[in-house]
């Protein structure tokens, strides 16, 4: 029987060592308790006895770093007989993992940031490795035409009742505007989100609301191309700039809007209300009054009757008109808010909160309060 | 092809050869044993009558080391095992880090204190600590722990030629018999060098090229797990910087905010426990250098808030793996 | 071996040594220097902080310390080191200043009353930590070939500290030239040494082959006669040696109640007082001499008072500049 060599444990400080010598040379016979070979430790040299008889083989170059216990040799009983290392029995690791994928884990992470399926990468591409250089070609090749799934799926409700279908909002913007535009949408019955697009690359791929972040700001053309969604509203309050630049780019591209309006919204008779436009619980719009495109009408604001309110403008909460007021185009409002009867106000204006506006503003003008208000501990 | 041991060896017998004022004091020090980590081997026969066996007396030779020390003579004093440093703490503490401060700095204390810590020995509860953080905070202390990037000889070079007061000095037991750092040993690993304190501190990258998706900030002990991480992460293309400082304290802050560069996700690895650890401080600074540049709170890696078990599954459980690393990187990049 | 259960007392009247009226400017400078900052400069809110004092201990305090070559020897003080401090270098206005936390203290004040240096003079507030570090600074003057020898004191109260008796090993075995001076005064803060200690305080030493003398520590010119001998001894034979000196403390612990009984306290000041003791067979050889040695201290003291008074703290930025370099 073939007797194995280990390399023994020469003292606690050392797992390695260095196997300086074979004093045998292969082929040997060796007797049990002769010298055979030399390892050297830290600390000292180390004479391996050898702990059987037969003729040695050496898996092991004088030179080598060994381990201990690691199999260094063996003494076979006969001078021809072939002896070879024994397979160590396999050990669970975490590189067995590693050998069952053909991917690497910097491209499974970037895959993965992508709404991507590595292991059908993986195996559309097996035999080969799929790196990092992959995935990113793979994104590359499907930008500006966004394959979301969510936008593109067949909604089984829609094709069951068509002539009840609701209407498939897109959302541009995907920040705290898009939470107040989409909790209105949970209350309106005949509409409901289907993607946000914003153009910050750290929301990409997550969800507001359960709602998919589902590309940038301009892919709202291929979607739009593909039939994606059916009306866009701006989910942005405060950047009127912006607003407004993205209304005309994409209304001026054919690209429909739609209005979100809260259920509680009172709207009175003979209102015309344009579109793009988004108004929040409890607004009351009065009797005969028109309505422009692409407002952002916060809570509890009443435009009286008789108004005209022109386009983009920002509401904070709480906005009362009098009768025949006119509201011109990209004015930004404040919080609490009275104005009287007949008033006109310009284009590109801002109203301060708390003002109650008693004469015409300009366009191009800023509204600020002169209440002497100051907070003093008691 | 030297070792951690061979570099130390090397370091303490050619300053003692170059400067008459450095003593050697320790238990079980002397030839032909040479300590019982064997960093003192040689030096006894080397240096007759500079090299001192003491009783098993911490505190006692620690205060004979500040007395030496404050009379113009440079004491290295050797504690076994860092555990037992606990034994010396009002005199590092109360006594040698104190009194040139409190002298209004009339007086210098240059006093080596050096201790292996660390585990993976099978020493248990009380032979595999790593406490070097009951030192950290100790005004007016240096603690310097060389990694297989340094060369610990060096650093001991450094000190005892440049350092005023006391520095303790860490070693780590799992390293004597590692080979150093040598880069044609660990292909694909690149080693440079930062520098604006006293000590240096290597900047470890398992790529040349690119930004890195994380960093690592490791020092001592740890740096086994850091290179064992990043080589295994080379292959899976994870581009892996690592800060491993020698300065455990002061914290080379500019070196980290250099060395880690233009990651954006930082994780602290320490041997020893998570509570109030070394890896807290390096958070805290990293987060006031890097405000707004990091994407995600820094992540810390220590050992587990308990003793460290005799049992070999036990105590690799308790201390930080390569693959508590190499999860915690996977994590942050997700 | 003379039993130290009894505190001392002054039977005899001392002769009067060659160094009597040395002996007795110094005693009486700690005397009053630490009568100074106990009645005058702490009722009035001038220290900040606390203070030890050694009213009563003057006389082995001058006797040791005028033994030792005041040039290259090393004392190691403690808490209690005023006398001590004064007895090494007289230096009041360098004393008064820095427990007064000025920057014209020896320490710039930031010592303060514990933490005092000057030259060869160290001392720390923690109890028994300083004799390792004074066997080490003896174990260097030994090695640099140097012929300095180090003495350190510590109180009755210490000996309850572990570290001392790996310092007096270490300081046998190693032949360390220092002297261990234990100031018996008996009390512990507090506590009176009987519930501290079990055994004889003055065979401490003895285990560890550690000469021994034991003896009143009120009488200044035998404690300068013993100490010399030994501390000669102690240089030529290159090994350490133990001082016990009886005494007393008169004043509290610190500066706040003192609960020992007081009729033992005035037992103690009418019959072992140190400077009072001395005073008498001085004033009977020169009174005239006498008298002017404490006009001068008197007159010393309140000019260093005033001085420090009018010192500045040190500056932030001077501290600040300290702390970067220390």
């Amino acid at each position: 029987m073939t007797h194995f060599i280990t390399a023994p444990l020469v003292n606690v400080n050392d797992d390695t060592m260095v196997l300086i010598e074979w004093t045998k040379a292969a082929g040997t016979l060796v007797k049990k308790g002769e010298v055979i070979g030399v390892l050297e430790t830290s600390k000292s040299s180390y004479e391996i006895q050898s702990d059987g008889a037969g003729y040695l083989t050496t898996f092991v170059d004088a030179g080598s770093d060994v381990t201990v216990g690691q199999t260094i040799g063996a003494l076979a009983e006969t001078a021809d007989a072939v002896v070879s290392l024994p397979q160590a029995a396999a050990v669970a690791t975490v590189d067995d993992a590693q050998a069952e994928r053909n991917w690497t884990k910097k491209a499974e992470i970037l895959a993965g940031k992508h709404n991507l399926d590595i292991a059908a990468i993986g195996r559309e591409r097996a035999g080969s490795m799929v790196n990092e250089a992959d995935i990113e070609a793979i994104v590359a090749a499907r930008k500006g035409a966004p394959s979301i799934s969510v936008a593109d799926a067949t909604d089984i409700a829609d094709e069951v009742f068509p002539t009840n279908r609701q209407q498939r909002i897109l959302l541009l913007g995907g920040g705290m505007g898009a939470t107040l535009v989409l909790d209105v949408l949970t209350r309106v019955p005949n509409q409901r989100a289907v993607g946000i697009l914003d153009d910050n690359p750290k929301i990409q791929g997550k969800t507001v609301m359960g709602v998919p972040v589902i590309g940038r700001m301009d892919d709202i053309v291929s979607l739009w191309e593909r039939k994606a969604f059916d009306g866009a509203v701006i989910a942005i309050s405060t950047l009127l700039k912006l607003r407004n630049d993205l209304f005309n780019k994409f209304t001026a591209l054919g690209i429909p809007f739609a209005n979100v309006i809260d259920p509680t919204v009172a709207v009175s008779s003979n209102v015309s209300i344009g579109t793009g436009n988004v108004i929040f619980g409890f607004c009351r719009i009065g009797t005969c009054t028109t309505i422009g495109d692409n407002n952002f009408i916060s809570a509890y604001v009443n435009i009286e009757h008789h108004n005209t309110l022109g386009d983009c403008c920002t509401f904070g909460p709480g906005l009362w008109t009098s009768g025949d007021v006119k509201l011109g185009s990209r004015i930004r409002f404040g919080t609490g808010i009275f104005v009287e009867p007949h008033i006109v106000i310009g284009d590109d204006s801002i109203v301060a909160s708390g003002t109650v506006l008693t004469a015409n503003v300009p366009p191009k003008s800023i509204v600020k309060t002169k209440a002497n208000f100051s907070i003093q501990p008691l | 092809m030297v070792t951690y041991l061979e570099s130390l060896q090397a370091g303490l017998r050619a300053a003692m050869q170059g400067d008459n004022r450095i003593y050697f004091l320790g238990e079980d020090v002397l030839d032909p044993y040479g300590g019982a980590f064997k960093v003192s081997q040689g030096l006894s026969t080397a240096f007759p009558g500079r090299v001192m066996t003491t009783p098993i007396s911490e505190a006692g030779i620690v205060g004979v080391g500040v007395g030496m020390a404050l009379r113009g003579l440079k004491p290295v004093v050797e504690i076994m095992f860092g555990d037992f440093t606990t034994l010396t703490a009002d005199q590092i503490i109360n006594y040698g880090s104190k009194l040139q401060p409190m002298y209004n700095g009339q007086v210098e204390v240059p006093l080596v204190v050096r201790t292996p810590m660390g585990g993976r020995r099978g020493y248990g509860p009380t032979h595999s600590q790593s406490i070097e953080k009951l030192y950290m905070g100790v005004p007016h202390l240096d603690i310097v722990a060389p990694s297989i990037f340094h060369q610990p000889g060096d650093l001991i070079q450094t000190t005892l030629t440049e350092s005023t007061h006391v520095t303790l000095f860490i070693e780590h037991k799992q390293l004597y018999n590692t080979r150093l750092f040598e880069a044609a040993a660990h292909p694909g690993i690149h080693v440079s060098s930062v520098q604006h304190g006293s000590y240096p501190t290597a900047v470890v990258k398992n790529y040349s090229s690119g930004a890195p998706d994380v960093a690592l900030v490791a020092y001592g002990g740890s740096s086994l797990l850091v290179l064992e991480v990043m080589k295994r992460l080379l292959q899976e293309e994870i581009r892996v910087v690592a800060a491993v400082p020698a300065s455990v304290q002061p914290v080379p802050a500019d070196d980290l905010v250099e060395a880690i560069g233009a990651a954006k996700q930082v994780i602290v690895v320490e041997e020893g426990t998570y509570a109030f650890g070394w890896g807290a401080e390096i958070a805290s600074t990293l987060h006031t250098r890097l405000w707004g540049k990091l994407q995600k709170p820094v992540r810390r890696i220590a050992a587990m808030d308990t003793i460290i078990p005799a049992a070999k599954p036990l105590e690799e459980l308790v201390l930080p793996s390569v693959a508590d690393i190499e999860n915690a990187i996977y994590e942050v990049m997700t | 071996m003379v039993t130290i259960e009894n505190q001392p007392i002054l039977a005899e009247a001392p002769r009067v040594h060659a160094h009597s009226f040395d002996f007795y400017r110094r005693m009486y400078t700690i005397r009053r220097v630490e009568e100074t900052l106990l009645l005058e400069l702490f009722p009035k809110g001038l220290l900040y902080g606390t203070v030890h004092t050694c009213i009563g201990q003057e006389g082995g305090v001058v006797g040791v310390i005028s033994a030792l070559d005041r040039a290259q020897d090393v004392i190691w003080s403690n808490h209690r080191g005023h006398g001590h401090f004064l007895a090494y270098c007289d230096d009041v206005e360098g004393l008064i200043a820095e427990i007064m936390g000025k920057s014209t203290g020896v320490c710039g004040g930031i010592g303060g009353t514990q933490h005092i240096f000057k030259d060869n003079f160290y001392t720390n507030g923690i109890l028994g930590g300083t004799v390792p570090c004074a066997v080490g600074t003896a174990f260097a003057e030994k090695l640099k070939g140097n012929q300095a020898v180090a003495v350190v004191f510590f109180g009755d109260g210490a000996l309850g500290e572990g570290v001392i008796y790996e310092s007096m090993n270490i300081a046998s075995l190693w032949q360390v030239p220092i002297l261990f001076v234990l100031e018996h005064n008996r009390y512990a803060q507090s506590t009176p040494y009987q519930l501290e200690h079990a055994g004889k305080l003055e065979a401490r030493a003895d285990a560890f082959d550690i000469p021994v003398q034991v003896m009143d520590g009120q009488h200044v010119a035998e404690v300068y006669t013993t100490a010399s001998a030994m501390i000669d001894e102690i240089r030529t034979q290159q090994r350490p040696q133990y001082l016990v000196l009886r005494t007393n403390r008169f004043s509290p612990h610190s500066k706040g109640d003192d609960n020992r009984p007081p009729a033992e306290l005035a037992a103690m000041r009418t019959n072992a007082d140190p400077v009072a003791h001395l005073r008498a067979p001085l004033a009977q050889v020169d009174e005239a001499r006498v008298e002017a040695i404490e006009a001068e201290v008197e007159s010393r003291i309140q000019r260093a008072v005033e001085a420090a008074i009018a010192a500045p703290f040190l500056t932030s930025d001077a501290f600040i500049e300290g702390v970067k370099s220390w």
